[in-house]
């Protein structure tokens, strides 16, 4: 077993006792965390990491998605090492973390900005880019902007475009593009997992579910809204393996095949997946809204499928680029 | 996890190949040896596939003892991707690299391995695919023509038709009844033949196609002789035969590539014209390339580890040629991109693409199909 395997294993086990009831921030599931460590897994190994960890923060990442666990994990794995690799201080507790791009360097967003996680964190870790187009990292100070939740009812503030960000610290940064891209990655993970979840009850209610006196299952109109779950999937689990795979080396070509694509797929796996399952998926009762939900809140975390599609469409429009070398090297 | 896809392990090998196949696809460019086009493998050019053969480029997986490389499966796989992303026309031989030649060396007598695995090698010799029949198509299994055993060898009877490149092929892998068909077991009584296409008793037509190409073909056979050592496997084993074959025909990059000569100078072009404006939508169809390459690379890293991934296969066609029908449907969208057969190389090929377009979703199975065989391995049913 590689150690990332053995990551999944532990993480697959501690997810599995998440209570499907609670709603928002899951305080239970979070102290099983710490004392897991995963939350420290990207940081050095002097600081109880297990140094740049990268497969092994996919390899927890996924299992997280698969249970729905309502936790600012990927979060708080990325802050944490943005945070150590920047000398700033790392408290305890859960973080959020969040990519603010402006165009002139003043930190006023011209957009709204949404920080998931914001009112249960310790820490709101902020990476934007200065005018000279340098990463900075910083620390915002709480209770800005209002409170909200996510579609799938995690906190989160809502801040709005136009006023100006106070960062308590703010410090160059060189390491700006692999953290987003590491957050994009690790999104994209635990959304291979929702997506998971999302299949295996789409199979299980079309060879349970009669209809007609027979399986739905058995009807080919359904086996191929499930081959279509399957499949999209399936292009998200290759993109995201790729992506652990080239994160050091191509940290944005690897953030963007797998996050363009998860985040593509999301919207139609979750139409196909309550369709199947007619009116019991809509049910609050039955668990696919947990997966659901996630899935379309997630999407538009850490760059939708068009901002990643555009900055790969953008790379390989530059004059002279060989789009096949491309695809072979890597855009971005 | 009901499909797997291991990221392949690339060794530096490959690199070795893919460099030596640009130098060559560069030196046949500058001599003006061919255009790039889309789908190029079905283009047919007899010289192009002569200098393939004689830079070894075909049956590259293949024992030395019958003209082959020796090479692994994946350094085939990066000299194919190479050549499709140039549209380079590889149609004389494509079939026969793919699946006729390895089909024979799988279950060919010795006779017949020595007869056409060389002469495939040198790219001299054409082979199709004699499956379907005026009254099957997605339903192989309800084939009419048949083998009656005769002293030596087998006659047969019937038609086959949609056969690309039937009328400008050597020899043909057909699909004849050898028992008659039961319904409780309709699979069984089938064989596979290898017929010389010259042979008494063959006639051939060829079928202009609504792009005016005349690639596909109609073949009666009116006693047909073929002698058993050109009995492929077992009489009666052809289901199993013709389903293995089909595994080669769906795992390979040809079936997210065909149109990508076309979507490189669209792109080219786009960057010409200095506009942003179709960034998103041209960075997903790029984005979509690259995945499935990485899918696909990894059936080939199974294959070549001896594993048969028939489910992920059925896959990835079922993906790449959603695609590849999707490839033209946005380009023409874009501002000056709208196809006529004129001058601009872009906007003909995007021409030939979208009149082609029906063919890609047909060709190898069907998605119906596909999706069929992916339901029962999601076990559904």
């Amino acid at each position: 077993m590689s150690q990332a395997e053995i990551f999944k294993d532990t993480a697959e086990k501690i997810f599995a006792a998440c209570d499907p009831n609670v709603t928002g921030f899951d305080s239970a599931m979070w102290s099983a965390v710490e004392e897991s460590g995963f939350d420290r897994v990207l940081m050095p190994e002097d600081d109880g990491g297990a140094g740049d960890a990268f497969a092994e923060a996919v390899a927890v990442a996924m299992p997280l998605g698969r249970q729905a666990v309502g936790v600012p994990l990927v979060e708080t794995m990325v802050a944490n090492w943005s945070l150590s690799r920047a000398k700033l201080k790392v408290e305890e507790g859960p973080k959020a973390f969040v990519v603010v791009e402006t165009t002139s360097g003043a930190l006023t967003p011209t957009r709204d900005v949404v920080i998931p996680w914001a009112p249960t964190a310790q820490q709101i870790v902020v990476l934007h880019r200065d005018a000279a187009g340098r990463a900075r990292l910083g620390i915002l100070q709480k209770g800005a902007g209002s409170d909200g939740t996510s579609l799938a009812g995690e906190p989160l503030s809502l801040l709005a475009g136009g006023s100006e960000l106070k960062l308590a610290s703010a410090v160059p940064f060189a390491e700006g593009d692999l953290a987003f891209a590491l957050a994009a990655l690790l999104k994209s993970a635990a959304m291979a997992g929702g997506m998971a979840t999302a299949l295996d009850l789409s199979v299980e209610y079309a060879n349970s579910r009669k209809q007609f006196g027979r399986r739905i299952g058995a009807f080919q109109a359904v086996q191929h809204m499930v081959v279509s779950i399957a499949s999209e999937k399936s292009a998200v689990d290759a993109a995201v393996e790729f992506g652990t795979n080239q994160i050091s080396e191509q940290p944005l070509w690897a953030a963007a095949l797998a996050k363009s694509r998860a985040s593509e797929a999301a919207g139609q796996i979750c139409a196909n997946a309550h369709q199947l399952h007619g009116a019991i998926g809509f049910t609050r009762e039955y668990a696919l809204h947990r997966v659901t939900r996630r899935l379309w809140s997630w999407r538009d975390e850490f760059g939708s499928e068009n901002y990643w599609q555009q900055k790969i469409g953008e790379a390989v429009l530059q004059p002279g680029r060989d789009l096949w070398t491309g695809i072979v090297e890597g855009v971005l | 996890m009901y499909f797997h896809f291991p990221a392949a392990p690339l060794g530096p090998e490959l690199s070795e190949v893919r460099l030596e196949v640009r130098r060559f696809l560069k030196e046949q460019l500058d001599r003006s040896a061919f255009t790039p086009v889309t789908s190029g493998w079905t283009v047919f050019n007899r010289d192009f596939s002569r200098a393939c053969g004689e830079h070894g480029y075909i049956g590259m997986t293949w024992p030395k003892e019958y003209g082959g490389g020796g090479k692994s499966q994946l350094e085939r796989y990066v000299m194919v991707e190479e050549m499709l992303a140039a549209g380079a026309p590889v149609g004389l031989h494509w079939v026969a690299d793919r699946q006729s030649g390895p089909q024979i060396i799988k279950h060919g007598s010795e006779i017949l391995r020595r007869e056409v695995l060389p002469r495939i090698v040198r790219g001299e010799i054409c082979f199709a695919i004699g499956m379907s029949e005026p009254d099957s198509g997605s339903d192989l299994a309800s084939i009419r023509s048949a083998a009656t055993k005769v002293d030596g060898g087998w006659r047969l009877n019937g038609r086959k038709i949609w056969t690309t490149n039937g009328h400008r092929a050597d020899y043909l892998i057909g699909l004849f009844r050898t028992e008659p068909r039961q319904d409780d077991a309709r699979h069984k009584g089938m064989t596979q033949f290898v017929v010389n296409l010259t042979a008494p008793g063959i006639t051939r037509k060829p079928i202009e196609d609504l792009t005016g190409n005349e690639d596909l073909s109609e073949i009666t056979f009116d006693d047909v002789f073929v002698p058993d050592s050109h009995v492929m496997g077992q009489p009666g084993s052809g289901w199993q035969l013709v389903t293995g074959e089909l595994a080669y025909e769906r795992s390979g990059p040809e079936r997210f590539l065909s149109v990508f000569a076309l979507l490189q100078q669209s792109i080219e072009k786009e960057a010409r014209a200095g506009s942003k404006e179709a960034a998103a939508k041209l960075g997903r169809l790029v984005a979509h390339i690259a995945i499935m390459r990485q899918m696909s690379l990894s059936i080939a890293g199974r294959i070549a580890a001896g594993e048969a991934p028939a489910l992920e296969a059925a896959l990835v066609k079922d993906m790449g040629n959603a695609h590849e029908r999707e490839v033209p449907e946005i380009l023409r969208t874009l501002p000056g991109f709208s196809p006529v057969i004129a001058g601009d190389r872009v906007r003909s090929n995007l021409s030939a693409a979208t009149l082609a377009a029906p063919s890609f979703t047909l060709r190898g199975g069907t998605p119906e199909v596909l999706r069929g065989i992916i339901a029962r391995g999601l076990g559904l049913r």
